[in-house]
């Protein structure tokens, strides 16, 4: 059985900061999402819309090419999906593909913008923990580009 | 016998890792096998061609593993022998890692790359004495699929030890099966690996920079550092501290490596002139 996003985001990393009144009011645009393995959540192109939280399960984000289909990251339990929904308009980079059964807590990209501008203080811890989430990525990229098991 | 003077070695099998990657199980061409301990290494030579040091990756009564990357003309002509050639073995040196330290506590295994091969024998050791630890995870991470060491192994890791494995680069072809494991950097498995991190030793052997970053997570979680061991890889020469080659402020690695602990040579691998 499928647990309420509101217990889900809870537990979830990115809210730790969250205090309980701001974590019911992101749960109220909240879903919950089951993809089983080898299913997209999103494709490369499509409007960036939601931000997606991995509650189980992993995901690899894939790029396909001549050479084949790159897996750029994996991504699991506690860590955001995406992070292009921050910026409205903006579209999905890479193809997010299921490779685990996969549960998701979906929260409305455009209701969230919303509710940051006018719950400042939620949208300030939200962004902080955004801001984490995006230097340890950009962290792990640099040092994967150091290619050292070369 | 002089410690410089290579002893004939016989190859016994050679087993086959990867591209570029073979085990050589090696035996004397006389005499028992010396006696070697998870985390030493010994300096094998082709005759002819060179000198160079390899950690043990297997230690069995009378047979010695060495894992060897082909990476310059020493190690390409190690790679190349075949079943009854012969080479040249100088050893064991150097320091071992610390099982007795990690007796009775959780114990966590960070191997990069070919890091894996010096980290096997302790992995045997579990496997021959599982009851002597608590909780015991391997977190591996290396280039891409194709590199995986010891995948004959793995099985039996994981019915007694957690094992966690990453790649830094994935591309499917449409013809091989998908890579179900985790796509990125080895520092993203530690905060999954399930450990006490006041009762925790952690043996970590790669690339230097992986295992920095690996040590510095590793602290930030909670692990001191003088329970964090690391084994530095310099330019070995004589092996037995005479020559300087291998030198790293006040230690000769040969000697006082190769395993070492990150309290003590943390504050050495951030200066460049060294």
């Amino acid at each position: 059985m499928t647990a309420r996003p509101q217990n889900r985001l809870q537990t979830n990393a990115l809210c730790a900061e969250l205090t309980p009144a701001q974590i019911d009011k992101l749960a109220c645009l909240a879903r919950s999402e089951h993809h089983t393995a080898g299913t997209f959540v999103f494709r490369e192109g499509e409007l960036a819309t939601d931000l997606y939280l991995i509650d189980a399960g992993r995901v690899g984000l894939e790029l396909c090419s001549p050479r084949g289909v790159h897996t750029i990251d994996t991504l699991d339990r506690d860590d955001a999906l995406g992070l292009s929904w921050m910026y409205p308009g903006a579209r999905w980079l890479f193809d997010a593909r299921a490779t685990e059964p996969l549960d998701l807590v979906v929260i409305d990209g455009q209701r969230l913008h919303a509710l940051c501008e006018q719950d400042t203080d939620l949208g300030m811890r939200l962004m902080r923990a955004m801001a984490r989430e995006v230097i340890e990525r950009l962290q792990a990229t640099r040092a994967r580009l150091l290619d050292f098991y070369r | 016998m002089s410690v410089y003077l290579p002893r004939p070695f016989v190859v016994d099998a050679v087993e086959r890792e990867t591209a570029d990657t073979v085990t050589l199980v090696i035996r004397p061409q006389s005499g028992l096998a010396p006696a070697m301990k998870a985390g030493q290494f010994a300096m094998l030579s082709a005759f002819g061609t060179g000198e160079v040091p390899i950690s043990v990756s297997r230690i069995a009564r009378d047979r010695l593993h060495h894992t060897i990357r082909h990476v310059g003309e020493a190690t390409r002509a190690l790679t190349a022998l075949k079943t009854g050639d012969s080479l040249g073995f100088r050893g064991p040196f150097g320091t071992a890692w610390p099982l007795a330290a990690a007796v009775g506590k959780d114990l966590l295994v960070l191997a990069g790359g070919l890091g894996l091969a010096p980290l096997r024998p302790v992995l045997d050791y579990v496997m021959n004495h599982r009851d002597r630890f608590a909780r015991v995870s391997v977190l591996y991470g290396t280039r891409e699929v194709s590199q995986v060491l010891f995948g004959r192994d793995h099985k039996a890791w994981r019915s007694l030890m957690s094992l966690r494995m990453t790649v830094d680069h994935d591309v499917r072809q449409p013809d091989c099966a998908p890579w179900s494991g985790q796509v990125g950097v080895i520092t993203k498995l530690i905060p999954k690996a399930t450990y006490d991190a006041q009762n925790t030793v952690a043996m970590v052997c790669g690339p230097e920079i992986m295992m920095r970053f690996s040590a510095r997570d590793l602290e930030a979680s909670g692990i001191e550092r003088a329970n964090i061991h690391v084994s530095l890889e310099r330019n070995m020469k004589c092996a037995v501290g005479l020559c300087g080659h291998c030198q790293l402020s006040n230690f000769l690695v040969c000697r006082d490596g190769a395993v070492l602990s990150y309290d003590r040579v943390a504050p050495l691998l951030t200066v460049r002139e060294l």
